[in-house]
């Protein structure tokens, strides 16, 4: 479990169960959906619910805030605890203020602005006066990089920028835990990867979570613990790496196996296009290109290009297209060492050509240090006298890419 | 044609015109509430109340209202004696707003159900109470939904105030038979009549317009 936080307050409360479910069963009619289900979780502590649909991953969570009215066991929630069949309408009240839910469709309140929708929990459920509602949701909003569209209303938004305010929203309570239904489900794939940084931020901020997901790179990577869940019950839990690399159960394994086939190909990217080349840094730098984190954007950049797969939303790979000294400069293309071999590149080069010829570009510069993959593409060597005296590297003022690559040129 | 009739006709018309729109605000103020209440106790399933309420719905969408004002205000008063006294006004009111609160109930049920499943879970799961979420949530979503058709039953209501003479109440259109039958000018008091009661409509139609735009705001992008 990771134990690394930046405040020794948090580390001190670290540890201290904060939610506790016992023998929870739930039917719908006569279907069983949830078979007792017993969980413990730490406060702290980020769990990811992985499993087949129709499972009872999300009426496990709904169950936690009475959305769904469980049949028998026990739920607690930080101090309170409720018992299934005695829980009066306070009690229920009262749970559901110790968590606050993440839907799969945001669920913003479409009469509400953006802050209005942050706002409004805490006005109504915690009774705060107006300006401080504000302050406090304009700080949450901020979080999730959304203080900029406050009088904003949802429809005018994307579905990652809703996400994100229901985020906020959600954060802004100060809940003992946030309850994630798969929050990028149903996401278009170029807005998934926005709202997976902003969860990300919040793991390594030890916000306590369960995130139910389908995104098992995603779960790996935030998650401490991973609950697999099937028929109602739960089959597998353990560290995340262990159950989702070395999984015990057999069950987990096949459910893995069929999650896991459907991996990238051409079909399974997009390419989006975006100004984002700070975001990429640290792809480009991980795939070995020299750049520093801090480095400023390439000079003249037109437009980036940033690869996702569709699946997960994940960015796999990008580059950019920039226009300097009369020259049209394709700079920094990378695509991730997992995804390589699957003709993803010559994928996105060839978007970039498409590109560069709508900005009516006569001939198209790069540099290279394997120019057979650029060759085959036709693209060719030129002397590095011939090229325009721009710098990717510190070092030297050269167009260039590390001193010991090609400059290469394609007459479009 | 006699036009010296016809802007007498519309003078006396002008002054008990007060008596219609007073006839209309009340009635339709009173419906709304009643409609909202009747709603509200249906979404939150309220036992009992719920079946007195859907009988009373039926009753009064199953029959006509000039015999249901009559009731009222001949028939009632028979059993109780306390009730005789009570104006011919008020009476009207009070079945107006009886009659259009059984359709209007309808329009605001379905402006309640309108409003996403998703959106009042949100409300619940972040600590709101039942209460709050319909208040602040959902209410104000239904009322935009609710806004067209609740002004065909204020139009509805306009006009079903031209009952009000069947008990005696000299509103605008009493007055326009009243006067025809002394003058015989039958056609001029009524298409006089027809006129007045067009134009406060075709000023309802236009508010109508200026409110559901108002309400749009933050609904389009
Ligand atoms: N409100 C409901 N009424 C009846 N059946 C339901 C209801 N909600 C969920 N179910 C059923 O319960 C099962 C579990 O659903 P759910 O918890 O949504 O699964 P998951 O989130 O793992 O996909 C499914 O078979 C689903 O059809
Ligand atoms: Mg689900």
């Amino acid at each position: 479990m990771k134990n690394v936080s930046q405040s020794g307050i948090i580390d001190r409360q670290r540890g201290r169960q904060m939610i506790k479910i016992q023998n929870l069963h739930k039917h719908f009619g006569s279907l069983e959906v949830l078979k007792g289900i017993d969980l413990e979780i730490e406060k702290g502590e980020v769990v990811a619910v992985i499993g087949s649909s129709g499972t009872g991953k999300s009426t496990l969570l709904r169950c936690m805030n009475y959305l769904e009215t469980p049949d028998e066991g026990r739920i607690t929630i930080g101090e309170i605890t409720v018992t299934a069949g005695k829980a009066s309408k306070k009690e229920i009240h009262e749970l559901r203020k110790h968590s606050a839910m993440i839907f799969q469709n945001f669920n913003l309140f479409s009469n509400k602005d953006v802050l209005h929708n942050v706002m409004e929990p805490l006005i109504s459920a915690k009774k705060m006066k107006k300006d401080e509602a504000e302050r406090i949701a304009v700080q949450y909003l901020e979080k999730v990089g959304m203080a900029k569209k406050l009088t904003q209303y949802p429809v005018t938004l994307s579905g990652g920028q809703q996400q994100r305010v229901a985020i906020a929203r959600s954060m802004a309570t100060e809940p003992n835990v946030l309850l994630f239904d798969e929050p990028t489900s149903a996401l278009d794939p170029e807005w998934v990867q926005e709202v997976l940084e902003v969860i990300r931020k919040l793991a390594r901020a030890h916000f306590t979570m369960i995130i139910v997901t389908h995104e098992m790179q995603f779960a790996k990577e935030v998650a401490d613990r991973v609950i697999f869940m099937d028929g109602g019950r739960i089959v597998e839990e353990g560290p995340a790496k262990e159950v989702l690399e070395n999984p015990k159960e057999e069950r987990t394994r096949e459910f893995l196996k069929i999650s896991g086939r459907k991996s990238a190909d051409g079909e399974s990217v997009v390419i989006k296009k975006s100004r984002n080349f700070k975001d990429m840094l640290p792809m480009f730098i991980e795939a070995g290109l020299e750049f520093k984190p801090d480095d400023p954007d390439p000079e003249g950049l037109l437009v980036c290009f940033e690869m996702l797969d569709k699946e997960s939303g994940r960015r796999i790979g990008g580059g950019s297209l920039a226009k300097a000294y009369g020259e049209f400069l394709i700079r920094s293309v990378a695509v991730e060492e997992a995804y390589q071999g699957k003709g993803l590149g010559k994928k996105l080069l060839e978007y970039m050509i498409g590109e560069a010829k709508e900005w009516d570009a006569k001939r198209l510069l790069l540099t290279a240090k394997v120019p057979g993959f650029y060759k085959k593409l036709g693209f060719e060597v030129i002397p590095r006298e011939d090229a325009p005296p721009i710098s990717d590297c510190t070092s030297c003022p050269r167009f260039h890419n590390g001193c010991d690559s090609e400059i290469m040129r394609l007459e479009l | 044609m006699s036009l010296e009739f016809s802007l007498n006709t519309l003078g006396a018309m002008l002054k008990v015109l007060p008596v219609t729109l007073s006839l209309t605000a009340l009635s339709f103020a009173a419906s709304l509430v009643l409609a909202i209440a009747i709603a509200v106790i249906d979404y939150f399933r309220v036992p009992v109340l719920r079946q007195v309420c859907a009988v009373y719905v039926s009753f009064f969408r199953g029959t006509p209202l000039i015999p249901q004002l009559f009731l009222l205000y001949f028939g009632i008063p028979t059993f109780i004696a306390s009730l005789r006294d009570i104006p011919a006004f008020t009476v009207c009111v009070a079945g107006l707003t009886l009659n259009s609160a059984a359709y209007m109930k309808e329009v605001v049920r379905g402006s309640l159900l309108s409003v996403s499943e998703g959106q009042k879970e949100a409300a619940l799961a972040h600590g709101m109470t039942p209460v709050q979420t319909m208040f602040r949530i959902v209410l104000p979503q239904a009322t935009r939904v609710a806004v067209p058709s609740l002004f065909n039953n204020l139009v509805d209501i306009v006009k079903g105030t031209s009952m009000a003479f069947t008990i005696g109440v000299i509103e605008i259109t009493a007055t326009a038979s009243l006067r025809a039958s002394v003058t015989f000018n039958y056609f001029e008091a009524y298409m006089v009549l027809m006129l007045l009661y067009w134009v406060i409509i075709l000023i309802l139609e236009r508010l109508e317009a200026v409110v559901e735009k108002r309400l749009a705001v933050g609904y389009n992008r």
